[in-house]
């Protein structure tokens, strides 16, 4: 004879003990809740042994706290997520700041190249910006290239500079 | 935290009926200590010595009762041997009111004798090694009630905001929780898995 035949089943007895569990282990269980559990628990043993059963397995499951970190944390509240998100936000925010003064600072610094001539050459340049460059025998020159502007200073020689067309 | 500091109160304060008397708490405690640690080998045992497995938690069940209410009168001193007692003795029982002549429970005493060595509250894992136990059981358990129980458990929602999540009412979530909370339970009393699983 099963002797928690007030309930019908097992199942349906442990389904009733569990909901007690996790109730009780909420912020919302009142004084009201314990004296109804206390009446469910001491109506019969096996409603006793059922609770206290489930009750212990339940907080071993204590541990899965550990199993919580920033990135698999629910995308809406708790509260104490709010924090690392916005940190979060603020470091994707920072990288991408980073990054575009780096592709300024990569584009508006000029590039600075030296061409030269050995003594006897002869040399017609094109540059990127479509400027050209003539270099006579035995000459040198530095062109600092930019997005907005080019510059050449001659440093020895002959060499005529032609803006682009 | 708020929520925190009720939870761990929550678990700490003893069960209701224990400020009638000492007696009751007396007994959840060793209850809790020194049986249910051993429900892989009552499980076990079981499993080997009745051939419907459908009856096994309820035998279970029965068998706790059975051992909760002796140890009312007095808790006994070897609860390993008493549990292993009790539930031959139940065997017997149900073989002889099913009409099984009961030769395959009475010649089992071997078995008892290794059963009572088996592994039980020894076999409580600890640190790292029980939370790789409880990643295996939450993963045994269905979809949903998984879910359910994550939101609870680790990310430490109610069950309003659970609800609220999963797109479902609060009764829903309840069902959801109470049934891994169940699962659970027969996971990690029932451990190690491997036994559980009969060929």
């Amino acid at each position: 004879m099963n002797r928690w035949e007030d309930e019908a089943t097992l199942p349906t007895l442990d389904m009733r003990a569990a909901d007690y569990v996790e109730r009780r282990d909420s912020g919302s269980w009142t004084e009201k809740d314990e004296a109804e559990l206390e009446a469910w628990l001491t109506e019969s043993v096996a409603h006793r042994v059922s609770f206290l059963r489930l009750n212990s397995s339940w907080r071993r499951t204590e541990r899965l706290v550990a199993l919580r970190s920033p990135d698999n944390g629910p995308d809406a509240s708790p509260d104490s997520h709010r924090g690392t998100r916005y940190l979060k936000i603020a470091a994707v925010f920072g990288m991408f700041l980073g990054l575009g003064g780096f592709l300024i600072t990569y584009f508006t610094t000029p590039r600075v190249e030296t061409y030269s001539t050995p003594v006897g050459g002869r040399e017609i340049l094109t540059l990127k910006d479509g400027s050209r460059i003539e270099l006579n025998t035995n000459t040198s020159v530095r062109v600092a290239l930019s997005s907005k502007k080019t510059r050449g200073d001659s440093r020895k020689g002959r060499s005529l500079f032609r803006s682009p067309p | 935290m708020d929520r925190k500091s009720d939870y761990r109160s929550a678990v700490v304060a003893p069960l209701p009926g224990a400020a009638k008397g000492t007696a009751v708490s007396a007994v959840d405690d060793w209850f809790e200590r020194e049986i249910l640690p051993l429900e892989a080998s009552l499980m076990q045992y079981l499993e080997r010595n009745w051939r419907n497995p459908s009856d096994i938690p309820d035998f279970r069940q029965d068998i706790y009762v059975r051992i909760y209410e002796a140890a009312q009168k007095e808790i006994p001193e070897h609860a390993g041997k008493f549990l292993l007692t009790t539930a031959r003795n139940f065997l017997i029982n149900k073989a002889k009111q099913a009409r099984i002549i009961p030769i395959q429970t009475a010649g089992n005493l071997e078995e008892f004798d290794a059963a009572t060595d088996m592994p039980g509250p020894e076999r409580v894992v600890q640190g790292r090694e029980e939370l790789r136990h409880l990643q295996a059981a939450l993963d045994q358990l269905p979809p949903r009630a998984r879910e359910a129980i994550v939101l609870r458990r680790v990310h430490g929602l109610t069950r309003s905001e659970i609800a609220r999540r999963m797109g479902i009412n609060e009764v829903s979530v309840s069902r959801y929780l109470s049934r891994a909370i169940c699962a659970l339970a027969d996971v990690l009393h029932g451990e190690p898995s491997n036994i559980r699983r009969r060929p």
